[in-house]
């Protein structure tokens, strides 16, 4: 074989590679991460009160988790303070699952989150009323935007992005709980455990609003950020919820419950079964229910109540595809 | 926005003994992504649920991203600092033109500005306090629009200094600082640059060191010197 013939044969073998990765699925490539089964447990809840603290204590407790010694990270979706609008998962929410981690014997509880558009996590924290909160509780914050990264390499391929820079508190915490406000969205039609996990991105290395993962897309970043680091519970804040323009400008939507979960993909499901919409046409529920995490129904126990929806939440036009048909919630 | 601020430290300290020269070349011909006819023939024809001028592109926070204020306010300031110890590019003029512009376009209707937008899905956005100062530190030799730098202004001053996080109260007075001469700001200054002083007497209140840093440039800037100011 001439050096041609060589040059050739390797940039077509080259190509013909290149065509493979991008035509074979990418969940393809991943490892399995879907437990047997999954539990998930929801909770009425008429509105935010002190009677939470018993409440998620009471809840929690039914997962039976081995919290002795183990450092919690609870991952809250706090990004903006819109005055009559709730945006943010509720301080008194985040209070109370710190507090029964603690009870159930965690050696720590931290809170930490890395808000997409507002620079000043500072300023959002108090606005919001958490900062209150967590002094209150003694709970240490930690603004993930800012803290110590360490590069890890992305454990599935939706992105092109080969590594993931991820703060060293979300590392080293032996049990993340990723608690969003059940939220439709503009972009990715709803916002739950799994897009919650965007706020783990630290904009001192991928900007504000992290821009380098929107035009990696959205729905596929939340798929390797959730893949390279799985949130290993979710309490999910749907006391009020948000539906319509969300995650910013929507309208309030009363559904007053609140989801918790050792499957943040289980988690997501049933929220969105909530929310009135059908996860299986929303995307990144979609893939993530192929390697993540369980969706179906028969992979999940539901510990507590059983799950029932009302109408469907509003979504804009461009999701109307997700609204689930009547009867099939 | 590291080159940027890179500039804006080292030639303001250390003008010689690096290459000045090749920052700002790299810095003029760096571009959010609107600057490819690709991205901005998408964002006039199909990708049209966020409400801008694409023509007007500025800096993006990382390369290869769209154009946003705070990256183009950093650059914006590097440029002009650089023009005024006589360090220039090809075609520095004009971008410094364009990045205004762009500044100018994505204005919050109400004043000030957000992250990088105005409205999204139809929705106006509102003002952040750090987003805003930064974008009036950029424009304060480049425009002669003064109802928005007005109405900015009007925003920043709005904020009540008790309620400010403290990365945000420091940027305000390092913006405020800038346009001590404004009519708007005779006299409002002082009460910021006290609530400051009383947040940097209990560390515990400042938790990282980008806040630290814009703090004590704040404190530099009302005793010594406004790192961010761009002079005439």
């Amino acid at each position: 074989m001439n050096r041609r013939r060589f040059a050739a044969g390797a940039a077509t073998l080259a190509s013909g590679a290149a065509l493979v990765a991008t035509l074979v699925p990418a969940h393809w490539s991943v490892r399995d991460q879907r437990p047997k089964r999954s539990r998930v447990s929801v909770v009425s809840a008429d509105m935010y009160s002190s009677k939470l603290d018993g409440l998620v204590f009471d809840a929690l407790s039914l997962f039976s988790l081995d919290l002795k010694g183990k450092t919690v990270l609870l991952k809250p979706n706090l990004v903006e303070y819109i005055p009559q609008v709730e945006v943010n998962t509720n301080p008194q929410l985040v209070g109370a699952a710190a507090e029964a981690f603690l009870r159930l014997g965690a050696r720590k509880v931290l809170v930490g989150e890395g808000p997409g558009h507002q620079r000043d996590t500072y300023l959002v924290l108090a606005e919001s009323g958490l900062d209150e909160q967590l002094r209150l509780r003694r709970i240490e914050f930690v603004d993930l935007n800012r803290d110590d990264v360490v590069s890890v390499k992305a454990r599935s391929s939706y992105t092109s992005l080969d590594t993931l820079c991820l703060p060293r508190t979300v590392l080293r915490a032996d049990l993340v709980v990723s608690m969003p406000k059940v939220k439709t969205h503009h972009w990715t039609g709803v916002t739950l455990s799994m897009k919650n996990m965007f706020g783990v991105i630290p904009g001192s290395v991928y900007g504000w609003p992290k821009n380098v993962l929107h035009w990696q897309g959205i729905e596929r970043s939340i798929l390797d950020i959730c893949s390279t680091a799985r949130p290993h519970f979710v309490i999910a804040d749907g006391i009020i919820a948000m539906e319509g323009n969300g995650p910013l400008h929507g309208s309030a939507r009363g559904l007053h419950k609140i989801v918790l979960a050792d499957d943040p993909v289980a988690a997501d499901f049933t929220c969105a079964r909530l929310m009135g919409l059908a996860p299986e046409r929303i995307y990144h529920l979609e893939q993530a229910a192929r390697f993540l995490g369980n969706g179906c129904r028969e992979s999940i126990d539901l510990i507590a109540e059983s799950l029932t929806a009302d109408a469907p939440f509003r979504v804009l036009p461009n999701f109307r595809h997700i609204v689930a048909a009547r009867g099939n919630h | 926005v590291a080159t940027a601020l890179a500039i804006v430290a080292l030639l303001q300290q250390e003008p010689s003994g690096w290459d000045a020269e090749g920052a700002v070349k790299w810095l003029c011909s760096a571009r959010g992504i609107e600057g490819h006819w690709f991205w901005r023939w998408k964002f006039k024809t199909s990708d049209t649920q966020v409400s801008f001028d694409p023509d007007k592109f500025g800096w993006g926070w990382v390369p290869g991203t769209a154009s946003w204020v705070i990256p183009t306010s950093f650059a914006l300031i590097a440029l002009q600092v650089a023009r005024q110890i006589g360090l220039s590019a090809p075609g520095a003029k004009d971008r410094i033109r364009l990045g205004a512009d762009m500044l100018l376009d994505r204005a919050c209707p109400h004043g000030g500005w957000n992250a990088g937008n105005s409205r999204v899905f139809g929705v106006p956005l509102s003002p952040h306090a750090d987003a805003t100062a930064i974008a009036l530190l950029a424009l304060r030799r480049l425009t002669h629009q003064s109802e928005q730098i007005d109405r900015a202004l009007d925003r920043l001053l709005e904020r009540n200094p008790a309620g400010a996080g403290p990365l945000s109260l420091a940027w305000t007075i390092i913006a405020l600082h800038a346009y001590r001469d404004h009519r708007a700001v005779t006299g409002e200054m002082e009460s910021r640059f006290q609530e400051l002083e009383r947040i940097l007497q209990s560390p515990s209140r400042i938790s990282d060191n980008t806040t630290l840093a814009v703090a004590a440039l704040a404190c530099d800037a009302i005793y010594t010197k406004n790192f961010f100011e761009v002079k005439q």
